[in-house]
């Protein structure tokens, strides 16, 4: 199949990616432990990132456009917030989505400030695949729970 | 929510999908499940298939919808897996049926009514 050739740079779209760094490694499925802690780290969603995935998922709801403080993120940021709080530590390849289990506590807001924390909680190998699950805490800088996140996926990379 | 009775659909919704994940998405980098057809079909799918976080916004909102945002943003559990990937045309079908006053079940099915991802949703 002819691949398309992309301009390098343009339009590179890092939204929802907050924690990677050159610092992490590369997610190494061999390695990674169960009850491994992942860093706690700051967390903002920013209103435009808040419309941006709105666009991006084809979702259009007026409690999500509003650019004032009454404003809700959307529930799917949670899954972004998970993804990003692994990359803290880990630079994941290729992976299947698997599982999301995941409740609020109550809605976050865009542009408020809070913390992710969490850890490993399984890895286990079925039927070839390499799975990793982990879980993410979100909460406001009064520890205020706002959600958890609990998330599976397959390392395709291992795999492959 | 709508109905009273037990093990009763109270939310159906079809939508189109669609392929929307950008090459110059920083990740996955390109090529990628969502971005290119031949990579996709080297892991064992049919063709390029949609991003699990562009589906599932659809069945939060049906949820948002059904039981209001103070529940969903307060007293509600959700899980669910993806058991089958979505393509990146044709259509899903959301599905929710109540089993009991505190509990939903969750399902999404692809245009061949085959099922996508399957859940529950428990208020507490």
């Amino acid at each position: 199949m002819e691949k398309t050739e992309i301009i390098e740079g343009v339009g590179a779209f890092p939204v929802g990616h907050w924690h990677a760094s050159g610092s992490t490694q590369p997610l190494d499925w061999d390695k990674i432990t169960t009850d491994e802690i992942l860093p706690t780290v700051p967390w903002t969603l920013e209103q435009y990132e808040n419309v941006l995935f709105c666009f991006f998922s084809e979702v259009r709801h007026d409690r999500y456009l509003k650019n004032t403080l009454s404003g809700v993120a959307m529930p799917v940021t949670a899954l972004w917030a998970s993804f990003s709080h692994l990359s803290s530590k880990y630079e994941v390849g290729p992976i299947i989505d698997v599982e999301h289990h995941f409740r609020f506590f109550r809605n976050l807001k865009p542009g408020e400030s809070t913390v992710l924390s969490g850890s490993i909680t399984a890895k286990y190998e079925k039927k070839s695949h390499f799975y990793i699950e982990w879980e993410t805490k979100c909460h406001s800088t009064k520890k205020e729970p706002i959600f958890i996140f609990n998330h599976t996926i397959i390392d395709l990379r291992e795999a492959s | 929510m709508s109905g009273s009775a037990e093990n009763t659909e109270v939310y159906r919704k079809t939508i189109n999908c669609f392929l929307g994940w950008s090459r110059r998405n920083v990740y996955p980098p390109h090529p990628n499940i969502h971005t290119d057809h031949h990579f996709a079909q080297e892991r064992g799918f049919d063709s390029a298939i949609m991003s699990a976080s562009q589906v599932v916004p659809h069945l939060h909102e049906a949820l948002i919808e059904l039981l209001g945002e103070q529940i969903f943003f307060n007293q509600t559990d959700v899980r669910y897996k993806m058991v089958n990937p979505v393509g990146a045309e044709g259509s899903i079908t959301i599905i929710i049926i109540r089993q009991s006053p505190t509990k939903l079940d969750l399902k999404v099915n692809n245009e061949q009514d085959k099922l996508a991802i399957v859940g529950v949703a428990t208020i507490t």
